[in-house]
């Protein structure tokens, strides 16, 4: 294709750009010289053409790179860095060890439950036990009282009766006397007496309770004065009562233990321990005061 | 690619990529951001790049910093920016002429502006050029020519109003 006055302005702008091979070039500058008017517009387009110009860039130091990447640590300081990792130990048990023991906790737990739901509470066991050997402990005092009890007052009233029959004849003195002597003898004594006193005489024993009663009513001051007409006074209605309950009243042998948690202690053995030990320091204590 | 390598494209190239983004964008203090993440880039991808596309790789990262930097700050002056860019010329025999040509050239878009600065200033050929600005020969040959012929008419036209 050759420049022809159609596409020169093609040519032109190729050939402002240098984008023209050297034939080009001075096909160009041949058509430019055989068309004067429009060498003009060549120059025009020229002026377009910006001329370079030095702009420089002034922060390179910006841009530079160093041998930073290379700059390598000595052995040592490394090895000071370097980070080991903790040795873990078992201070205690192992895995197996733990999971054995939590399955002998849980079978222990197991059967103390099962013993709980199935048997009674030790604690109330202990207070039954307790209660059992307190009431054994009342049943045998009362037991030792209600064998003499009756005959006591068997024998007071008997006493009484006797005294007060007579007091009938002898007075106020003489019954007094009597109580006197009454208060210093033993029970026992009073109690063997009021049997031989019974068995002489059976039949009086209602007849002078009856009278008793009476008389005690009657004799205010005088029955004040000894004990042994206010325990006739007081237990005139209630020594056949308390007679009847005591009855009731389980005194067993069996019963005399003592459970302390699962343990069981003899009360008859303890009992005895116990009084044994108070003996030797009643002893220890008379032979300091001697 | 070595330091040194890269250091010395850094005195090679550094220059004519901050002129050219200078003078499209007119704002020294991008331009030098522009330029610095050019290089940036390059470090990054110093093994990649084969030595003697370096000038175009730094251009193609430059041109496309510059499009978003526009794109973004939409911060293009028209006719001052040339004057602020430091270092111009005046040793042209028609100081007034090229005042005149800096105003056209700044009248033109983005585009058109970077192919002409890209031709002039660094001497690119139209393929470089369309490798660098991501457009085909042909496109790069037309969008050129259309900007010289609007310089062109901008002269004549600025010629006239001052005479």
């Amino acid at each position: 294709m050759k420049i022809n006055i159609q596409n020169y302005e093609t040519y032109f702008l190729l050939y402002i750009d240098n984008a023209l091979s050297a034939a080009d070039c001075s096909e160009v500058e041949i058509f430019i010289q055989e068309n004067p008017a429009l060498a003009k517009e060549l120059t025009q387009l020229k002026q377009t053409v910006l001329t370079p110009e030095h702009i420089a860039f002034d922060d390179k130091a910006l841009l530079y790179r160093y041998d930073e990447m290379d700059a390598s640590l000595t052995n040592s300081f490394k090895q000071s860095l370097y980070r080991e990792e903790a040795k873990v130990v078992n201070i205690f048990f192992t895995r197996t060890q733990k999971i054995g023991m939590a399955s002998i906790a849980a079978l222990f737990l197991l059967i103390i439950g099962y013993k709980f739901y199935f048997n009674p509470p030790i604690e109330v066991k202990n207070i039954v036990s307790n209660s059992n050997s307190q009431q054994t402990k009342i049943n045998e005092t009362l037991a030792a009282t209600s064998i003499n009890t009756p005959k006591l007052i068997e024998n007071n009233i008997i006493f009484k009766s006797k005294n007060e029959a007579t007091s009938k004849t002898d007075g106020k003195l003489f019954t007094s006397k009597n109580e006197a002597v009454a208060k210093e003898n033993n029970f026992i004594q009073q109690a063997s007496t009021t049997v031989n006193n019974l068995n002489s005489a059976p039949e009086m024993n209602n007849t002078i309770v009856t009278e008793n009663s009476s008389l005690t009513i009657s004799d205010n001051t005088s029955a004040s004065n000894t004990e042994n007409e206010t325990v006739i006074l007081n237990n005139n209605n209630t020594t056949i009562n308390e007679a009847d309950t005591y009855k009731n009243i389980n005194t067993e042998e069996h019963d005399r233990s003592i459970y302390i948690a699962n343990f069981e202690i003899d009360g008859e053995k303890l009992r005895g321990v116990t009084r044994r030990i108070n003996a030797i320091f009643k002893r220890n204590k008379n032979e300091k005061q001697k | 690619m070595t330091v040194q390598d890269f250091n010395n494209c850094v005195d090679k190239y550094s220059d004519g990529v901050y002129r050219f983004i200078v003078k499209n964008i007119g704002h020294e203090a991008d331009a030098q951001d522009i330029v610095q993440t050019a290089f940036e880039k390059l470090w990054v991808n110093r093994e990649k790049v084969e030595s003697e596309k370096v000038k175009s790789y730094l251009f193609t990262v430059a041109y496309h910093q510059m499009i978003d930097h526009i794109r973004k700050d939409k911060k293009m002056s028209t006719t001052d920016n040339f004057e602020e860019v430091k270092g111009h010329s005046n040793t042209s025999t028609n100081a007034e002429l090229k005042q005149i040509l800096l105003r056209a050239i700044n009248e033109l878009n983005p585009t058109q502006k970077s192919l002409v600065l890209l031709k002039d200033y660094e001497g690119y050929s139209y393929q470089e050029i369309g490798e660098i600005m991501n457009l085909s020969e042909s496109q790069v040959k037309v969008y050129l020519h259309r900007a010289r012929l609007i310089l062109k008419g901008k002269l004549i036209h600025l010629e006239k109003m001052s005479a």
